[in-house]
């Protein structure tokens, strides 16, 4: 085995290198949220500077993990809809608020898949031991590879990069066992380290939106992603979905 | 036959028997199975095997086992692997399972700790990879609970898919030989080997759920092995390796077994 060949699954591992090159920064821009494409569609209700995002040491849009502090933890994890890409409070900063006497981490991750959410949840559970993990499932589709040291080191795959020679990949079969897959990684977090765990798979949230399709309106400031309409229910859904489950 | 009829079938659930290959036969003893074929043999006889030396009785589930018993009060142990494991090529009572199980019989130490004794289920597949180990060790553990389990890793670079035959769910493996340049990224050293760390966190957070005892090597490293060795006399009756091989595997098991057993006993002991 080769140096740079890293056990990306490796629990209390934090790969900050390949998550972001922002680690311990604030920028105004993301690769989708781009000043280019705000010049060109102007969307209604922000400016140049109205979202700020800012990471801590490990690239994840959050506060610094306190693992001294004595209050629960309650982990966010999912792809860009979690970020918040083009919004300056995704759901779960409202999410904080139905929770203000916990710590609300933002794990989310642009482009990450259900191998992204279970890799990183594996990584972190060890260190933060978490009470919650609120789960907003990503497309099916996208997946992890791993190659040498590089670009490609840690690369989600999805609709932006279907890949031809990988039909089987994208079999609904094999999506639907990759899927099993993970979640059967996260239900076995979930037993070692004693969190609960609610996950708002995609399709859920699209049968939702069937109802009121303001919600998969692309109102963010990259005019792509959902705005803060869609951020506060996907909030409250969760902690409707953790009250229910409390009785 | 061997198809299972889900619409969309849980392959990673909990509360499930194994199922093996499409290919394996249910509840039938025959002479030949996988690359052990008889047209094989006849292009390349080997001496010692006859066209009936060698019997394969596959259980319900397509393993070349005993028909499983959940509920049985007794100890599971189960062997997982690829056609080294299943014994391809080789009489039962060469493989490294079979030798496997008869020194834990004999092991006068576990008397007192398993009053009730052993099940072995031996649940090799040919060509299994690294995905359809850990995906058959999760279907165990709620019905066919494991005790002890043995994994001899499969090969690197193979890995589980899953394909549909009209209302029919079934998987089969993808391996080096299905490399293309579309997808040769997915047999990238680190590609492989991440997807091995992710199935040992599986078989590690089952281990600590379940409190088994792993015990388990690499075919890679025994394959390197093998090719240091003097040339052995004896022979699989096809390629694969031969029985004095599954006797050197067996003590490599057996021996780390027993050293497991006694660092539980030792940390038992000091607590």
């Amino acid at each position: 085995m080769t140096n740079d060949v890293i056990d990306f699954w490796k629990e209390g591992l934090i790969p900050t290198m390949t998550l972001n090159e922002n680690c311990g920064k604030t920028v105004y821009w993301q690769p989708m949220d781009t000043l280019e494409n705000f010049q060109n569609n102007r969307p209604e209700g922000y400016t140049e500077t109205s979202i700020t995002y800012s990471y801590n040491q490990y690239g994840f849009r959050t506060k610094e993990f306190d693992l001294t502090s004595n209050k629960d933890k309650i982990l966010c994890l999912g792809c860009s809809h979690t970020e918040g890409i083009g919004v300056q409070d995704p759901w779960p900063t409202y999410l904080q608020e139905y929770f203000p006497d916990s710590d609300v981490y933002n794990l989310g991750h642009g482009g990450a898949s259900h191998d992204t959410i279970a890799r990183i949840l594996a990584n972190v559970a060890v260190l933060i031991k978490p009470k919650l993990v609120c789960i907003f499932g990503t497309n099916l589709t996208r997946f992890e590879t791993y190659g040498p040291a590089g670009p490609d080191q840690l690369r989600n795959n999805g609709s932006w990069n279907i890949i031809p020679g990988l039909t089987d990949y994208y079999d609904d079969y094999n999506l639907q066992a990759q899927f099993q897959k993970n979640m059967l990684i996260v239900d076995l977090l979930s037993t070692k380290y004693g969190f609960e765990y609610i996950l708002y798979k995609q399709q859920e949230f699209y049968g939702h939106a069937i109802k009121d399709p303001k919600l998969v309106e692309p109102s963010a400031r990259d005019c792509t992603h959902y705005g803060s309409y869609t951020h506060k229910f996907v909030a409250k859904e969760f902690f409707d979905r953790y009250t229910r489950r409390q009785g | 036959m061997g198809k299972t009829k889900h619409e969309l079938k849980n392959w990673w659930q909990m509360a499930t028997l194994p199922e093996s290959k499409l290919t394996r036969p249910r509840n039938e003893t025959v002479y030949w199975s996988d690359t052990d074929s008889e047209e094989n043999f006849r292009l390349n006889p080997k001496q010692g095997y006859t066209e009936t030396s060698i019997t394969y009785e596959y259980n319900s589930q397509g393993f070349r086992t005993r028909e499983f018993d959940p509920a049985t009060n007794r100890t599971n142990v189960l062997f997982f692997g690829c056609s080294h494991t299943e014994g391809i090529g080789l009489k039962e009572e060469d493989t490294w399972v079979d030798r496997v199980s008869k020194e834990i019989e004999k092991f006068q130490d576990l008397v007192t700790v398993v009053p009730n004794g052993f099940n072995y289920y031996n649940l090799g597949i040919g060509g299994g990879s690294g995905d359809s180990v850990v995906r058959n060790l999760v279907n165990c553990t709620n019905h066919l609970i494991p005790g002890v389990v043995f994994i001899l890793w499969p090969p690197s670079g193979r890995f589980d898919y899953y394909q549909q035959d009209g209302d029919y769910s079934f998987w089969d493996t993808k391996s080096v030989h299905d490399l293309s340049i579309e997808n040769m990224f997915l047999y990238e050293e680190s590609h492989i080997y991440n997807n091995h760390m992710r199935n040992t966190l599986i078989v590690d957070l089952l281990k600590k759920m379940h409190g088994f005892i792993l015990v388990e090597l690499s075919a890679d490293d025994l394959h390197a092995e093998f090719t240091k060795l003097p040339k052995s006399l004896d022979y699989a009756r096809d390629g694969h390796w031969p029985p004095s091989f599954h006797r050197y595997i067996a003590e490599k098991f057996f021996g780390l077994f027993k050293y497991i057993l006694q660092q539980q006993f030792r940390s038992s002991d000091s607590k």
